[in-house]
């Protein structure tokens, strides 16, 4: 599903660059579920962003669902996050003048959806993360872990193949937390889709099949286990 | 790090806002230093102008028949402590062979003077000789003609082609007035000096002149020469003295007005960069609260964080006033000369900054300190525990208050009769703008929706989203717009009521100013081709004593049996003839800028002086006229020749069939009478004359309110800026789930086209509430106007406002577009 290899990057600062990852060659199944752990500015999110098209790579090459994504331009790469994957993030990052439905809808619309469509695919979704009836409401109106939820929503409506979830029991407390992972461990259970995940929480860790562990922007352990990178 | 310092730390850190906001000042107090040192130059050099143009003189002697012996001059030269010229104009023909000139274009005014270097003339000598005996032309002359110093020039008179050297020129000035090119050398005559007796000569006027010019050796025995004069005419038949009177009034009638309107559209430059700099440092206490809360809780006391946005301000305000003296500078130039070439006043003089300069450097920092006061409190007030809360973005909602005064106020409009309700109608819509802008957004999103798909929709929805900032932005632009409207509209529909009444009042076809009138030329002037119908007609200015001042008024003679074919006023309810006939010995009738200056009632009285002294006129009725700008007075015309014994008159009126166009009348008189004709001027000119006037008026209004719609635009790109900056998070978060950059590029734009809508619909309407109000008191030389609605200007206004909204969209649109995803999602 994902394959990275001999992946660096480098943002220049005016003290010198700054090597944010090194030459990391990563290889991800689909179906995984994978927690990228490792300490902060190790370049967990940096991995995140470049897997998801948001950014390209100083060096080396990331092929994602068979694309590579350095060969593709700018709207290409939007066009490809918009069909293929899915982003949730740490502060959910939802719309705060639209509804929990307009939210869910956003990749829908922008792909110039079917209103039908749109409203068909909002209702199973919102069922599937046990939000029916608050399709209406603004997210300021819904606890942190429903607005998670509302994420998520958002993440599956174009129905990837790949979630890339950046901390994304950060901001929850841990029922709510707990809620979401399961949420996501049954998507990738029942749905098939790859889910990345970065992580600061051993214990939402453990709910991937594998922990990639990363330390100074290189990788340095793999496994069911990540270790102890404290 | 000292204060100024870190002031400019902070100000650099949003370099394109700082930049945007110092524009903001830097026009405004560029348009005020512009607005106030051309005005002021104006005010000062208008009536030294006139003094210099007309008011050489301190009396002058003229005859009652149109020329009188010049044993009256050799006389007048004995008066004690007076300086005196003997003048005499005849018009006559330049004789110059070139290809494509007509006889028109070479008319002359020969004006001969008894003396050519006196304080009376006062030429000011650019080359050549005064006193040599030769003839005087002015410099724009001189290059029209390519003559120069010791040329001659050749002129066809009576006596055939009669030849002068050129012994001087002269810088331009009234007594030499002529055009500035051959071109316009079709409307107007040109002037040249000569001798007395050169004039004399060539005429076969031996011995005769048309006027004496007498002026006080010093200023303070003015009066007494005054009585000297007096007592002199006295001694003489067929003469009569009057007092040069400068008629500030009758020249710059409606300048005040003028003025007024500048100042506004000054002060609207100022007011509208004071929203934009509240706005900018609004949103930069919003932005830093973090830092604020950080420093108190270090031990900063809130008026110590206040004293650090103060330095900001004031940096600010330091760096824009001292630009905008610079812009201000070239401005007022620009201004003065434009300002002046409306009102045809030739000079060269210095600019009066002062005040200017004073005003503009209080106002760029002041006002700029005034406008960023509120949120300099705010910065005192941050709350380190609401800081550590995490907040969360929430609709404003919109205070009452506003709206209330805001309605107040624009109600306030309606009975304050006097152009400066613009000022508190203009507050009272800013006040109640959220509101209508809110409504306008409802409106407006199920348009975008259906025209624009996803980025409308979104766009809509973010125009709501920061009512306030948002709401006031397009607010400024609003305001903008409805200044254009209304001065716009002023302007066309001032001149069509000008039009109207020109037309109604001119008399004709054509008025002919001749030398004076011979008794066969009303016939003659009947028998030429073209000519429907002809009319001779008396004009006399005489000296008006109002409270106790000298003014003249230009008194008509008029006829019960022609008046109703040669309507020289309007009037309703009866004919022309009826009125005229009607009126008794020492009745009168005033048009409504005379009634106006004097200032009292039908059925009152004015003196005027006579040939038999000072006499009381009863003013019997006011009427509507164009004639001599819509200044005078009218009375029959039997009893004008008893009171003002002028045994000879100057003008003739001229009726045209259908089929004969104005340039062919005016030929074909032309041929006739040839140089004789001094002045022809029909009502079309009349009203090219007027529009030119009122039109370079307006456009300097105008051209200030763009530059205020400028700031309107730099407030779009600010606020559209400060927003794309709050939402750089979401906009990340679109551009991850798909959103591609056009999207963007079309969402921002479209806020910023949004605003600029609402701008532009609701000021649009505002400003034709503004052309209502006006329309119901506003008079302009004594002239109202009808309520009406020029749809090519609301168009127009309507699009340089949607323009100038997307303009000012790009930068952030392309900003926004530019976003890095990377940064953006990791942005707290």
């Amino acid at each position: 599903m994902i394959r990275l290899e001999k992946v660096s990057k480098v943002f220049p600062l005016e003290a010198g660059n700054f090597h944010a990852l090194k030459e990391n060659d990563i290889h991800i199944k689909k179906g995984e579920f994978i927690a990228i752990m490792g300490p902060s500015g190790s370049g967990k999110s940096t991995l995140l962003q470049l897997m998801g098209g948001l950014d390209l790579p100083t060096t080396g090459s990331i092929i994602v669902d068979g694309v590579e994504l350095n060969r593709l331009n700018e709207k290409e790469r939007t066009l490809f996050r918009r069909r293929k994957v899915g982003f949730v993030f740490q502060n959910y990052q939802l719309l705060p003048m639209m509804t929990v439905a307009e939210n869910v809808s956003l990749s829908l619309a922008a792909n110039k959806a079917s209103k039908a469509e749109i409203k068909a695919r909002v209702q199973q979704l919102l069922q599937d993360v046990n939000l029916e009836g608050k399709a209406s409401h603004f997210p300021s109106q819904l606890s942190g872990g429903q607005q998670q939820r509302v994420a998520i929503a958002r993440a599956l409506v174009m129905k990837p193949g790949l979630i890339l979830a950046d901390e994304p029991t950060g901001n929850l407390d841990r029922k709510n937390g707990e809620g979401v992972l399961q949420l996501l461990s049954r998507l990738n259970k029942e749905e098939q889709i790859t889910v990345v995940m970065v992580t600061h929480d051993r214990h939402a860790a453990e709910t991937a099949d594998r922990i990639i562990m990363i330390r100074d922007g290189e990788v340095v352990q793999e496994g069911q286990d990540g270790g102890d990178w404290h | 790090m000292n204060l100024w310092q870190m002031a400019w730390r902070n100000l650099m850190r949003r370099k394109l806002r700082t930049l945007l906001t110092v524009m903001s000042i830097v026009i405004g107090t560029g348009s005020t230093l512009a607005v106030i040192a051309s005005v002021d130059t104006a005010k000062k050099v208008f009536p030294l102008y006139l003094k210099a143009a007309f008011g050489k003189a301190d009396y002058t002697i003229y005859g009652t028949e149109a020329y009188f012996s010049e044993e009256v001059y050799k006389e007048v030269k004995k008066l004690k402590n007076t300086v005196s010229i003997a003048v005499l104009k005849e018009n006559t023909k330049l004789h110059f062979e070139q290809e494509g000139l007509s006889a028109i274009q070479k008319r002359v005014d020969l004006a001969g003077y008894s003396n050519l270097d006196t304080p009376l003339t006062n030429f000011k000598l650019i080359k050549g000789d005064l006193t040599s005996g030769g003839a005087i032309i002015t410099d724009r002359t001189a290059k029209v003609w390519k003559t120069d110093v010791g040329d001659t020039i050749s002129f066809d008179t009576d006596k055939g082609i009669q030849t002068i050297q050129i012994s001087a020129i002269v810088k331009y000035t009234v007594e030499l007035m002529g055009p500035s090119s051959w071109m316009m050398a079709k409307y107007h005559p040109w002037t040249v000096a000569v001798p007395l007796s050169v004039v004399q000569d060539w005429f076969g006027l031996s011995g005769k002149i048309e006027n004496v010019q007498i002026k006080s050796v010093h200023d303070s025995e003015t009066n007494a020469v005054g009585q000297q004069v007096d007592e002199f005419v006295k001694r003489f038949d067929g003469i009569y003295m009057q007092p040069v009177v400068i008629d500030f009034d009758a020249h710059f009638k409606e300048v005040e007005t003028f003025f007024l309107a500048l100042y506004i559209a000054g002060f609207l430059g100022i007011a509208l960069s004071a929203f934009i700099i509240f706005n900018s440092f609004y949103v930069s206490i919003k932005e830093r609260k973090n830092e604020f809360a950080a420093l108190k809780t270090m031990g900063y006391a809130p008026e110590q964080l206040r004293t650090f946005v103060l330095f900001e301000v004031i940096l600010l305000s330091i760096v824009g006033t001292a630009a905008g003296l610079l812009l201000g500078y070239g401005l007022a130039i620009v201004l003065k000369a434009v300002i002046f070439l409306v009102f045809s006043v030739h000079d060269e003089g210095s600019m009066v900054f002062a005040k200017g300069i004073v005003v503009s450097v209080l106002a760029g920092i002041l006002v700029p300190i005034a406008a960023a006061l509120y949120p300099i409190r705010q910065a005192g007030k941050v709350s380190v525990i609401e800081v550590l809360k995490e907040s969360r973005s929430t609709a404003g909602s919109l205070k009452k208050w506003p709206g209330i005064i805001g309605m107040l106020l624009i109600l306030s409009g309606f009975f304050i009769k006097h152009l400066l309700l613009i000022l508190p109608l203009l507050i009272g819509v800013a006040l109640v703008f959220p509101y209508l802008f809110q409504m306008f957004v409802f409106l407006l999103k199920p348009v975008y929706r259906l025209l624009f798909g996803f980025s409308g929709e979104v766009a809509a929805r973010n125009l709501n989203r920061n009512p306030g900032r948002t709401a006031m932005t397009s607010a400024i632009l609003c305001l903008g717009i409805a200044m254009i409207v209304l001065m716009s509209s002023l302007n066309t529909a001032l001149i069509q009521t000008y039009e109207k009444v020109i037309y109604s009042s001119y008399g004709g076809n054509l008025d002919i100013m001749f030398h004076h009138i011979e008794k066969t030329d009303l016939e003659q002037l009947k028998k030429i081709e073209g000519v429907a119908d002809a009319q001779t007609y008396s004009l006399q200015s005489v000296i008006w004593t109002l409270n106790g001042q000298k003014r003249k008024l230009p008194v008509y003679g008029v006829g019960e049996e022609w008046i109703d074919r040669f309507p020289l006023f309007a009037v309703s309810g009866k004919s022309h003839s009826e009125l005229i006939k009607s009126l008794d010995k020492d009745e009168i009738i005033l048009d409504k800028i005379a009634f106006g200056v004097w200032g009292g009632k039908i059925g009152e009285s004015i003196s005027l002086q006579t040939l038999q002294g000072t006499q009381s006129f009863k003013v019997v009725a006011v009427v509507d006229t164009m004639k001599n700008s819509g200044y005078g007075a009218f009375m029959s015309e039997d009893n004008f020749r008893d009171r003002f014994g002028l045994k000879y008159e100057r003008n003739a009126l001229v009726l045209k069939d259908e089929h004969t166009s104005p340039l062919q009348l005016r030929e074909r008189i032309f041929d006739q009478f040839g140089v004789r004709i001094m002045e022809m001027f029909g009502p079309e000119d009349w009203v090219s004359v007027i529009s030119a006037t009122f039109t370079g008026s307006f456009t300097i209004i105008n051209f200030l309110v763009v530059l205020s719609i400028l700031i309107s635009g730099i407030g779009i790109t600010n606020t559209l800026l400060i927003n794309i900056m709050e939402r750089v998070r979401e906009l990340g978060m679109m551009r991850a789930v798909g959103v591609t950059r056009s999207q963007v590029i079309k969402m921002v734009l479209l806020e910023g086209l949004g605003i600029g809508l609402a701008a532009t619909v609701i000021g649009c309407v505002c400003g034709i509430l503004l052309i209502y109000i006006t329309s119901t008191f506003l008079e302009v030389n004594s002239l109202t106007y009808q309520f009406g609605v020029s749809w090519t200007i609301i168009l127009l206004s309507g699009l340089f406002g949607i323009l100038i909204s997307l303009v000012s969209s790009f930068t952030p649109a392309s900003r926004a577009a530019k976003t890095q995803l990377s940064e953006a999602l990791r942005y707290e």
